[in-house]
């Protein structure tokens, strides 16, 4: 049980990013011009963007996974944001209030808010469309707005999410067959809300905790277990059920913009074999699509491997959206 | 070289603007410090070692 809300909770990180032409996006933060920051205050969710003053800028909409922050980008952040204009995500009740995401279903409200934002304050005001970033739901909801809003979005890269969550207990899973496994695990989490809590004590939870099985560093486990616990857990309780019953698998075929997908390999959790197994087939059927192993990793690429994850986000900014 | 800065921020839930504030810099420039990118002077290694109250030896490692 504890291990299988490991891996939901993995599974279930977004970022959007949204990116315009090809063009060099090796960034100099020495050299960057001027940063402007603003915010957006939505329903579901809120936005800080963060972009150079001036000039014709690629849009990246980053979106965090299941009780996970913006602040699980931050080092992209930083590494970026005098090149390209960031727009970091944040799901309310992951790291602030919930607000109306306390109650009802949480992921189709933020998929539908989050195409008018892109449609309002990046394709109206730039006329180009944003590539989408994602780290687990994070990365389902990316692959979602591809598939559905395809005049929205220009690229999708997925950290470490798949289509349908439910292939990862059984091969042979449908959306009817995990739901009342979900809905347990969701009524189990949602029971915790109010409840005393152990104190955050700022250090190392360890290997063993449940955030040493999403992240394999110190300083991983060490946020990764606060961003959970400054969640509301009626917002994990809900977003994990919404995931779990999303099979997106069908849908897949329908969406147009290259897809890039980063996924993790760490030795001591599963062979390369296993980890390819678990993931590529379950792309199968999507149009343009690229797949890369990043060994030496848990389930947060960002924090496990930085340079790695680098190096292949540089590509993926490179890389020339659909239709161009 | 090596350093222990990202665990240290973790532990005190500082994120990198907040250690750059702390310390007068970009947060780029702790970016960079952090992976070892950027080798940081020793007056700032100083700064660095005075705000967490720890030895510089404790925070930055010998390849």
């Amino acid at each position: 049980m504890k291990l299988i809300l490991s891996l939901m909770l993995a599974t279930l990180c977004l970022f959007v990013s949204s990116s315009l032409n090809a063009k060099p996006t090796q960034c100099d933060p020495a050299k960057a011009t001027k940063i402007e920051r603003s915010t957006f205050e939505g329903q579901r969710f809120s936005v800080h963007i963060e972009g150079p003053s001036k000039g014709d800028v690629d849009d990246v909409i980053l979106i965090p996974g299941l009780a996970s922050p913006r602040d699980v980008w931050s080092t992209t952040v930083a590494a970026k944001s005098g090149c390209i204009r960031i727009h970091a995500v944040q799901i309310r009740g992951f790291g602030d209030d919930a607000q109306i995401n306390a109650d009802g279903p949480v992921l189709d409200p933020f998929i539908k808010e989050l195409a008018d934002y892109i449609a309002q304050h990046i394709v109206a005001k730039n006329g180009k469309k944003p590539a989408i970033i994602g780290h687990s739901m994070g990365g389902l909801s990316a692959l979602i707005m591809a598939a559905r809003y395809p005049d929205r979005v220009g690229k999708v890269m997925v950290v470490d999410a798949l289509p349908f969550i439910g292939t990862l207990f059984n091969p042979a899973a449908t959306v009817e067959l995990v739901r009342p496994q979900a809905e347990r695990m969701a009524a189990s989490i949602r029971s915790s809300y109010g409840q005393p809590a152990p104190k955050d004590t700022g250090t190392d939870p360890g290997p063993q905790s449940q955030a040493g099985r999403l992240t394999n560093t110190a300083e991983g486990r060490i946020l990764v277990d606060r961003w959970s616990r400054n969640s509301d857990s009626r917002v994990i309780a809900q977003v994990l059920l919404d995931v779990m019953t999303t099979d997106l698998r069908p849908e897949l075929p329908k969406i147009t913009a290259p897809v890039t997908l980063l996924y993790a390999q760490d030795d001591s959790a599963m062979t390369v074999e296993q980890s390819t197994a678990a993931f590529i087939p379950q792309y199968a059927g999507t149009p343009n699509f690229k797949a890369v192993q990043i060994t030496g990793s848990y389930h947060f690429i960002t924090l496990d491997q930085p340079e790695k994850f680098g190096a292949e986000l540089d590509l993926f900014l490179d890389k020339k959206p659909e239709g161009k | 070289m090596k350093n222990r800065l990202k665990v240290l921020r973790a532990e005190r839930d500082w994120n990198q603007q907040d250690l750059a504030d702390a310390l007068g810099v970009s947060r780029q420039s702790v970016n960079a410090i952090e992976t070892g990118k950027y080798d940081p002077s020793l007056p700032l290694a100083f700064r660095i070692a005075d705000l967490f109250g720890l030895p510089i030896e404790a925070i930055f490692l010998r390849d």
